[in-house]
């Protein structure tokens, strides 16, 4: 509930950059780091107790997943290529894909890095 | 958008993360160990009903429900922050193949199944 509210309002208030949905490319992005990052970070707090597994499924699963949406990624994709604009489709598939894998990696390095500093 | 369409999109957004952690959870863990096969599941049958969605009822449908079904209930369900970070470990446990498989197959799945729920 609240992922899909903050998805909600944010998609809602960030326009569409020459008919690429730059809104949900952000959401998409910031979530794929967020989640990198936590779970990166409770993991390695120790083991998984009863208390972290409900965390992880809270924040992780609940908060983050639904934060982040694969169907409007994929619907944008199919609505640019129905329009016929088939390169700015690609373009936005292989940058959001290309940017969530970069910025799940930046959040686990950043969640390993605080973990040594602790 | 007002305050009853947002908390109607977040309620919808709650369950549809609910029935996201039930179909994973209805692949054995043994399988999903070696490969996030629920995530997949769950994205691949949540792109192909939004585009059902989308390409047949949306135009009779309301705004609301548009937002609750589309944004809130298939937007809760489906995931991207899961399949970039499965994409990343599995990449770091130098699983090449089965990264590859996940970070652009999942994509390549997910758009043709949409392309021919939006086509029906």
């Amino acid at each position: 509930m609240i992922g899909t509210t903050a998805r909600y309002l944010l998609s809602s208030a960030i326009p569409d950059l020459d008919g690429v949905p730059i809104g949900i490319l952000l959401i998409n992005v910031s979530g794929a780091f967020l989640l990198g990052f936590f779970l990166e970070a409770l993991d390695r707090r120790g083991p998984a107790t009863d208390a972290r597994r409900k965390l992880r499924l809270f924040v992780g699963t609940g908060i983050i997943g639904g934060y982040t949406t694969y169907g409007t990624l994929v619907m944008g994709v199919v609505l640019l290529l129905h329009e016929g604009h088939t390169l700015t489709a690609l373009s936005y598939a292989t940058g959001t894909v290309v940017l969530g894998v970069a910025g799940a990696l930046g959040g686990t390095a950043l969640g390993r890095l605080l973990e040594k500093r602790s | 958008m007002n305050l009853l369409g947002v908390l109607a999109v977040a309620i919808a957004g709650g369950i549809g993360s609910m029935l996201r952690y039930l179909v994973d959870n209805s692949i054995p863990a043994r399988v999903r160990e070696r490969f996030p096969w629920g995530t997949a599941l769950v994205n691949v049958t949540g792109s192909f009903i939004l585009g059902v969605v989308i390409g047949s009822i949306s135009e009779t449908l309301p705004t609301f429900w548009g937002d609750v079904i589309g944004v809130g209930l298939l937007g809760g369900y489906t995931t991207f922050s899961t399949v970039s970070l499965d994409t990343v470990r599995l990449a770091l446990k130098r699983r090449r193949w089965a990264a590859a498989l996940n970070g652009i197959g999942t994509l390549i799945v997910c758009v043709i199944v949409a392309l021919l729920g939006f086509a029906l």
